[in-house]
Order: C-alpha cells, then structure tokens, then sequence
C-alpha cells in the first residue's frame, strides 16, 4: 500500500517536473531565436526555427514537457478518487501524447500540426473541467476553485485575444493549473 | 449569543474592503462617455460580488460554507476575466484578486467553515 502511494507522488512530481522543462525549454528558444516575439508569434513557429530554437522546442517543450505530462495524467487516473479524476487523467494522458506528437509533425505539415495542436488544447481543457469538477466532488474544494478561476480566465482569452496571444498567456495559465493539481496530487496521496 | 470569530470577521472585513475599492475605483475611474459603459459597469459587478461574499460571512449569511467558497473563487474569475478584457485597471485588478485569494485563506479556517454553516439564515 505505502509503495503505490509512493509511485503516485512520484506521477505527481512528473507533472512539476513538466512545468519546469516546459518553461526553461521556452526561455531558452526564446533567447536563441530574437526574432519570435511573445505574443505576436505562435509558439509553433519555434519548431520551424532557422536556429537552434527548433531542438529546445521540438525536444524539451514537446517531447519531454509531453511524456512528463502524460505520466502525469496516468497517475492522476490510477490515483482518482471519483470518475471526473479518471476521466481527467485520461484526457490529460492523451493531451501530452498529442503533445510530445506536436515535436514530430511541426509547421511543415500544416495540416497536421493545426489539428493535433488543436486536439492537445481541447484535450488539456476538457481534462481541467472534468479534474475541477472531481476534485469538488472529493472535497478538494480550494484546488476545484483554482481550476474555475483558470477555465473562466482560458474561455474570456478565447474571446479577447487572437491565436498568438491565446496561446502564449493560455499555456501561462494551464501552468498554474498543473502546479496546483501537482501539489493536489501529492498532498491527496499523503493523506491517502 | 455565540461569539464571532476572528478569521470570520476578517473574512467579511475584507469582503467589504473589496467592495469599497471597486466603488472608489468606479469614482476614480468614471468618464462621461458611451464607451466607458463596460469598464463602470465592471467595477459596479465586482463591487457587488465582494459586498455579497461580506454578507455570506455575518450572522444569518445567505450562503453555506461551499457555496461561500465557490462565489469567492467566481468573484476572482471575473476579476480575471475582466482584466483580460482590459476592462479593469491593472493595479486595481491585482488588488481585488489578491483580497480574494486572502478571503479564501480566511474561508480554509475550520472555525470559518462551521460558523457559517451554522449561521445561515
């Protein structure tokens, strides 16, 4: 019983761990590439990038941000409590494969890269609804609201900013989401 | 007569702050112009919310401790949301969000959480 419990705030860590190389993968191809300017250009057009940019993007904000990610969301579902957690953790299993997929088929493939792209937001979003609402249910009430401030804040930028800017503080946002539910995780395997 | 504690107190105090600041940002804030409907109109909804989270907190509150929970973290929603409408100054917005964040701090108290659910009307 202690080792599963172990394991889970293992999966938990993962998900910091996601946040840390997502954030440090993107300072360091922001810092390479002058060019791509925040808020103006899309992420995606690291991938693309003449200078070294496209490996921290393709490797560190794609592959690996993705695996940590999925990990993440497997030890969300195998440690859920009610259905939403379960269902949360599945999508948010298949939002960082769609992830680390993103690395593979980057701008070239256009019509690739938009629909998987799209599918790993709406995958992330749909996974932070259906975690909000299985952590009230748990009675896990200050990180269910965490997750309402954040959904409210991700539907008023779909409607207020363009793709660029959506994107760019959107990612900022699910961060601090997956923070929250890192620590969720932790403290509800401490607790058991 | 039960006694009220602190961090309840507390908790409406700073419910009534919120919506004071809205108020005098309103004040602040207020031109005679068509296009500044929305940003009045902001300030007016945000200054209601936080004068309602007060009330949840007195003697007879109208909400049970989740529903209390929920409007504050709706409450700091809006004040998100409206500020990336850039429909609500900054500043302004930074403060109300973080007395909300402190009136939540004050709802996680046991003490918060049993006064008002036994207080309710």
């Amino acid at each position: 019983m202690t080792d599963s419990k172990n394991h889970n705030v293992a999966f938990a860590w993962a998900g910091m761990l996601g946040v840390a190389v997502f954030i440090i993968a993107w300072m360091c191809a922001d810092a390479i590439d002058t060019a791509w300017q925040f808020g103006v250009n899309t992420l995606s057009e690291f991938g693309v990038s003449d200078t070294d940019a496209r490996l921290y993007f393709n490797y560190g904000c794609c592959w690996a941000a993705g695996l940590l990610m999925a990990v993440f969301g497997i030890g969300r579902a195998l440690n859920g409590k009610n259905e939403g957690h379960i269902i949360g953790g599945v999508l948010l299993f298949l939002s960082g494969i769609a992830l680390v997929l993103i690395g593979f088929f980057t701008l070239d493939d256009d019509a690739a890269h938009k629909f998987i792209a799209v599918s790993a937001a709406l995958f992330l979003f749909m996974s932070m609804i259906a975690i909000t609402a299985g952590n009230w249910a748990a009675d896990r009430k200050v990180f269910a609201g965490v997750g309402v401030v954040v959904i409210f804040i991700l539907v008023a930028m779909l409607f207020a900013y363009d793709l660029a800017e959506l994107e760019a503080y959107g990612i900022i946002a699910a961060m601090v989401w997956f923070l929250a539910e890192s620590v969720n995780l932790v403290l509800s395997c401490r607790k058991g | 007569m039960e006694t009220m504690p602190r961090i309840v107190k507390i908790g409406g105090a700073l419910g009534f702050i919120g919506g004071i600041i809205s108020i005098v940002c309103l004040a602040v804030f207020f031109e005679i112009d068509e296009s500044a409907l929305a940003e009045m109109g902001a300030y007016m909804l945000i200054a209601v919310m936080f004068f309602a989270l007060a009330g949840g907190f007195a003697r007879g509150g109208q909400w049970s401790w989740n529903v209390l929970l929920l409007m504050t973290f709706l409450t700091i929603g809006a004040v998100g949301c409206l500020l990336v409408f850039e429909a609500m100054d900054l500043y302004a917005g930074a403060i109300l969000a973080v007395i909300g964040a402190l009136i939540i701090l004050s709802l996680t108290a046991p003490s918060s959480k049993v006064w008002t659910n036994r207080m309710r009307i």
